[in-house]
């Protein structure tokens, strides 16, 4: 028992210490995560609370469909693995271009958890619920890790910027090639599940909703919009 | 060591901004039911019914500034303006008890699990109207302030507002098929608010006015839905300038937006009041600093109150040569014996206005 505790003060410290060396985008972090197989756990986490912490920034649409809280939580821990699934065929894409371009290439999964890596800005993303500039720090925190994307192409590829520049544009070329070759099936299902657990898709405004809540017998009378 | 104290408070204040939402959103998703007062709907028809005074010719709500920390509790300066209002205002039901920071009309004081803490700063700012810990309420009210200006969140917050002022509406006796005219008078953050609300009152068959004393206006859709705003302000106001800078919606470079429609088709009319500023001596409800080279002597606070009669004039809310006060009368406004004079019918040329 004393021993899992220690496990688990210890992963969190080692966590805090990725995310620090990460955001600061520091080279030697990347050494430690493309030679040690034993940092997945630590990428794993850092992806899921991107993830879960985006999720909770953008949540506006959970709370005007009204979800009860046990499926608001479900919903971001549902984001969370999402997001490490999504990251993971982004790492396989851009290991796969890299591999084809260069000459120096480490083996896939160092640099799949080093693209794991550029999530980190992203555990930020309740900042997102900031009114105002909420979407505008939610744009930093994309273009943060998007720096952090490229630094690691290039240490992980050992290439110069333009190299990295041009691997992550083909990568993002290839994921809209991919979404609109195998996207749509994987798009509904995504939309499926997110109904089943939010009750509904997270490209809704909150004008949407109010909207559809205005035909509700139980909606204000404002909202209705019927007066004599 | 203070490199990690200004961390610290960064990531305070960041957090509390994030958290600033979650009042109207958990109201909105029924998680809570904090000060949460019965809904216009909930109004026993006995209530409704036992109501059948003569309605007043038209209702002005005043929608505080950030300052407020209740319906009832506002900065001291307010009051002597709120008076005055109330006493030119003789035909209208002036109605100031509406909360506008809060969806639910939950006073600071309230039933809240910071009550106490504004309640030492409710003294506190008694005591001392400068006090530092009163900017606390200023933030909280900022942050619900851009909140209604947001357009992820304002559909939620402005109709929680709307549904507020709708039901105190009814509470004093409002009935929407009397169609009397619905004013919304807005003090800086509660300019914004007001024009939020719009959208959702705009569906009363009641005309809906707002005027804006300072307000910082986003370019909120609500503006496509009321009747006209007038945006008084003044020239040594920058606060209120920062609506123009803040919301892109308000430069000219995008003409389609609900502000630049709105400004396109008439329905704003923005008024300087000279050089007023937003805070402290000189404001717009100052009524003891004489304004410079005013040909009838008046202090900033009394020509806030002309403009406002002189506007309700012109809608015909009131009739040319309705009684104001005098300039004298304005030092003690709940004094008894107070005399009137006239002023000036509307399209008759006043240089001080």
């Amino acid at each position: 028992m004393l021993e899992l505790m220690q496990n688990f003060f210890t992963y969190f410290d080692h966590l805090f210490q990725v995310i620090r060396y990460a955001l600061a985008l520091d080279p030697r972090l990347y050494e430690f995560v493309a030679t040690n197989p034993r940092s997945s756990g630590l990428v794993l986490g850092v992806v899921f609370l991107a993830g879960a912490s985006v999720l909770l920034g953008q949540s506006v649409v959970l709370f005007v469909n009204r979800v009860r809280r046990g499926r608001f939580l479900f919903s971001l821990l549902l984001n969370g693995i999402m997001y490490v699934i999504s990251y993971f065929v982004w790492g396989v894409t851009i290991s796969a271009i890299g591999r084809f371009l260069f000459e120096f290439a480490p083996g896939p999964w160092a640099i799949v958890r080093m693209v794991g890596l550029s999530t980190t800005p992203l555990i930020f993303g309740f900042f997102i619920l900031i009114p105002w500039m909420g979407p505008f720090i939610g744009k930093i925190l994309n273009i943060w890790g998007f720096l952090i994307l490229v630094s690691v192409v290039q240490f992980g590829f050992q290439v110069g910027l333009i190299g990295a520049l041009v691997t992550v544009g083909l990568g993002w070329l290839a994921m809209i090639l991919l979404n609109n070759l195998v996207g749509k099936p994987i798009a509904a299902m995504r939309n499926r599940i997110w109904r089943k657990v939010a009750g509904t898709t997270l490209d809704a405004t909150a004008q949407d909703l109010l909207l559809q809540f205005s035909q509700s017998e139980h909606a204000p009378e404002l909202l209705k919009g019927q007066h004599p | 060591m203070i490199t990690y104290l200004l961390i610290g408070v960064f990531l305070l204040l960041f957090v509390t901004a994030a958290l600033a939402p979650l009042e109207s959103l958990n109201w909105w998703a029924g998680w809570t039911r904090e000060g949460e007062k019965k809904g216009p709907t909930e109004l026993s028809e006995a209530e409704a019914a036992a109501n059948n005074e003569a309605e007043p010719d038209f209702y002005v709500i005043y929608l505080s500034g950030i300052g407020a920390i209740s319906g009832d509790s506002f900065p001291e300066e307010e009051y002597p303006f709120l008076h005055g209002l109330e006493e030119r205002l003789a035909t209208a039901k002036v109605i100031t008890d509406v909360y506008p920071y809060s969806v639910t009309n939950n006073g600071l004081t309230g039933q809240r699990q910071l009550a106490w803490l504004w309640r030492r700063i409710e003294k506190l700012r008694f005591k001392n109207p400068n006090s530092v810990l009163s900017l606390l309420v200023n933030l909280r009210n900022a942050l619900q302030m851009l909140v209604s200006a947001d357009r992820r969140y304002g559909p939620v917050y402005n109709l929680g507002i709307a549904n507020e002022i709708y039901r105190v509406l009814r509470e004093k006796g409002y009935r929407p098929e009397n169609k009397r005219p619905i004013i919304l008078l807005g003090w800086s953050g509660g300019g914004q608010i007001s024009i939020g609300a719009a959208s959702y009152l705009a569906a009363l068959p009641s005309p809906l006015y707002v005027i804006s004393l300072g307000g910082m206006l986003s370019d909120d859709p609500g503006l496509e839905k009321l009747t006209h705003l007038w945006h008084l302000y003044g020239v040594a106001d920058p606060l209120q300038a920062l609506g123009g800078v803040l919301y892109a919606g308000r430069w000219p470079i995008l003409p389609n937006s609900p502000w630049n429609q709105a400004m396109a088709n008439g329905r704003i009319d923005i008024i300087c009041l000279g050089a007023y500023t937003h805070n402290g001596k000189g404001n717009y409800f100052d009524m003891e600093t004489k304004l410079p080279n005013d040909a009838r002597g008046r202090t900033h606070g009394e020509k806030t109150l002309d403009m406002i009669i002189h506007i309700l004039t012109d809608q015909k809310l009131l009739t040319p040569g309705y009684q104001v006060w005098a300039a004298t009368a304005m030092q003690q406004p709940s004094a008894p014996g107070v005399t009137f004079s006239e002023v000036a019918p509307i399209g008759a040329s006043d240089p001080s206005i």
